[in-house]
């Protein structure tokens, strides 16, 4: 239940190494919990999954495709929507929404999150993205109110004003964890460039914990009082430190006892001496030859609390330690606030040990369907008017084919092998320079894509063959960053345009399963694929879609 | 301890390899010299990114984007690690 302080190093490999063991347990039998972000964050599904503990059993999770929050949110066949989600997570960064419209699409994006999770019956729990690491404008922006932080700060409060106090809907501040490690702790421009992951792994680790944090709140999964054991403070730094401890708790609401030996009434004298606001502070306190633990039960008992409900803050050696006890059960888990007294107050407010979540004004949504949405079913508008289709022309989608040069195929060569989400998944050759030259009913097409946030260059691969009357599908690739925005349309039309001069009149498409390429298969199988393919002048091609197995003969390009 | 002039069929073993094998998920004597990115069924692009994590983790270098593109294999982390003065 504590959050872990970052000042703290934590062994982040023994964690990921934690939750790579228990995915080899078995099947997970906990909550089914989705990803979607406007970058590449499955890094924080080891850490997320350990942060939530043996509260609800192995959470399973389904990572979405990167930077496709509004298309999964909107496509009633999309993955998320399809993976019976009990938790969605929504995290979109500021720096890929379009620049100058930051507010207007946050909001978009919270309010399309909002709905898709009230229709699928899940719990929502978006995350308030960070102000941006660089400011162009550098100071100067500083001095502007229209300026680049001022816009994000805007930004992140239309979003938390459109989402606060919303029944199933929960808010974590990613910006808390960038500004408490730093922005150049937190930062990974590299892993950025390379593979679209913004931030280093220690935010993720705490971007995890505080998203279990709050669904381990909502499950009632914290501490109602607070038990302070006297025994041990050494001196007066120590009585000064738990002055300034008791004083948090009591500003925070939370009701708090001491207790202790006979031996630590000396100690109790000197608190109060330090600070005649003691008494009034505590609700209670305890100095009798009971142990400790009947000490907590009585005081519990006393607040009408279990002794769980209990969280003990004790002096072990030279630091100060907070012991909880798990709604759910379990080992107890600690939080180690150190051994500098003055710093305790601050590192318990931090740890969140006595965190609840607000009530929420606003009645539950109406139930979503049975069953939720079916495929068939018409895509649902959003309250804003929002739908897929109305998204994906705003995103002004261009995408321009040609033939293959040898100067592209290292990157289609690179675009065979590398792309794992949309692809058929049936093994080909490298292209070469012969295969280039060959000719005849062969085609080799690199299809470039532009949108009105920027040019997203080489992105999609077709290899065709003419074989009798077919027009045979051998690569059919769009690279992750074009995934969802209709250029698989678009590139389904160039194939129908090349089968058609090619004088076929089917299109054969075999696919293989490779567990991580459903939004290929997924889109042959859709009514937008139908069966038929459409030519940009209208022609209906006959479309068969094929599963293959590692078993059948592998396609082949020469 | 492995060297970058290993001979690719020879299986690596050292810490290096054992790093990469646990980030895999895969024996280490499934591992070669030549094992890398595409390469290796196992080493998937996510896979590479928590490769480079581990590696930013366990030797405390920062690699550039350019210097992640070149890690086409263990020989080319291992030659990469030494330029920067990390024993591997």
């Amino acid at each position: 239940m504590p959050l872990p302080l970052t000042d703290v190093a934590a062994d982040l490999r023994a964690l990921r190494a934690a939750h790579q063991e228990t995915e080899r347990t078995g099947p997970p039998g906990g909550p089914r919990v989705g990803i979607m972000a406007s970058y590449t964050a499955d890094a924080v599904v080891p850490y997320l999954a350990t942060a939530l503990g043996e509260a609800y059993g192995r959470p399973d999770f389904h990572v979405a495709p990167y930077n496709q929050i509004v298309q999964e949110c909107l496509d009633p066949d999309s993955g998320s929507a399809r993976a019976g989600l009990d938790v969605v997570v929504v995290a979109q960064r500021l720096e890929e929404l379009e620049d100058g419209a930051w507010t207007a699409g946050l909001t978009a994006v919270a309010d399309t999150a909002r709905e898709a999770a009230a229709r699928w019956g899940a719990t929502l729990v978006a995350v308030l993205p960070g102000l941006p690491a660089a400011d162009p404008q550098g100071v100067a922006g500083d001095c502007r109110a229209d300026g680049r932080t001022a816009e994000a700060a805007a930004a992140r409060e239309a979003m938390r004003a459109a989402l606060a106090g919303r029944p199933d809907v929960h808010l974590v501040d990613l910006e808390a964890v960038l500004r408490s490690l730093g922005a150049t702790r937190a930062h990974h421009p590299a892993l950025y460039q390379f593979a679209k992951v913004p931030y280093r792994e220690e935010v993720f680790h705490h971007l995890g914990a505080r998203v279990a944090h709050v669904l381990r709140l909502r499950t009632g999964d914290t501490c109602h009082a607070a038990a302070l054991d006297l025994h041990g403070l050494a001196d007066a730094e120590d009585v000064d430190g738990f002055g300034g401890v008791l004083r948090w708790l009591s500003t925070a609401g939370v009701p708090s006892y001491a207790l202790g030996g006979r031996d630590a009434v000396p100690v109790w004298r000197d608190l109060v001496a330090s600070d005649p606001t003691v008494p009034a502070r505590l609700s209670d306190w305890f100095f009798d030859d009971r142990g400790r633990d009947a000490q907590v039960r009585g005081l519990a008992a006393d607040a009408g609390l279990a002794a769980r409900d209990v969280a003990l803050l004790e002096r072990r050696e030279d630091r100060l330690v907070v012991t909880v006890r798990p709604a759910h059960g379990g080992q107890a888990e600690t939080v180690d606030l150190g051994a500098d007294a003055a710093a305790w107050p601050a590192r318990l407010a931090v740890a969140g040990v006595f965190d609840l979540l607000p009530v929420p004004g606003a009645p539950r949504p109406v139930a979503a369907a049975p069953g939720g949405p079916v495929a068939g079913d018409a895509v649902p508008e959003a309250a804003g008017g929002l739908s897929l289709a109305a998204f994906v022309a705003g995103l002004r989608v261009e995408t321009d084919f040609r033939a293959a040069r040898p100067g592209d195929l290292a990157k289609i060569n690179e675009m065979l092998v590398a792309s794992k989400e949309f692809t058929l998944g049936v093994p080909i050759p490298p292209v070469t320079v012969d295969d280039l030259a060959a000719g005849g009913d062969r085609v080799l097409l690199l299809g470039s894509v532009r949108d009105r946030l920027g040019d997203l260059g080489p992105s999609v691969v077709l290899a065709l063959a003419g074989r009798g009357p077919d027009c045979v599908v051998e690569a059919f690739v769009i690279s992750c960053p074009a995934m969802g925005k209709g250029v698989e349309v678009q590139a389904m039309r160039e194939i129908a345009a090349h089968a058609q001069a090619m004088g076929a009149g089917r299109i054969v498409v075999g696919h293989r399963d490779t567990g991580r390429n459903h939004a290929a298969i997924d889109f042959l199988g859709s009514p937008t694929a139908g069966g038929t393919a459409q030519t940009p002048d209208g022609a209906l091609l006959d479309l068969l879609v094929r599963a293959e197995t590692p078993d059948t003969e592998a396609v082949t390009t020469s | 301890m492995g060297t970058a002039e290993q001979t690719a069929a020879v299986p690596p073993t050292d810490e290096l390899s054992g790093l990469i094998a646990e980030v895999l998920g895969v024996p280490e004597a499934a591992l070669t010299e030549d094992s890398g990115p595409g390469v290796h069924e196992s080493w998937t692009s996510l896979k590479h990114v928590e490769v480079v994590v581990v590696l930013e983790e366990h030797y405390g270098v920062a690699l550039s984007s350019r210097e992640i593109k070149s890690l086409t294999s263990i020989a080319a982390v291992r030659k990469l690690l030494a330029a920067k003065g990390a024993d591997s």
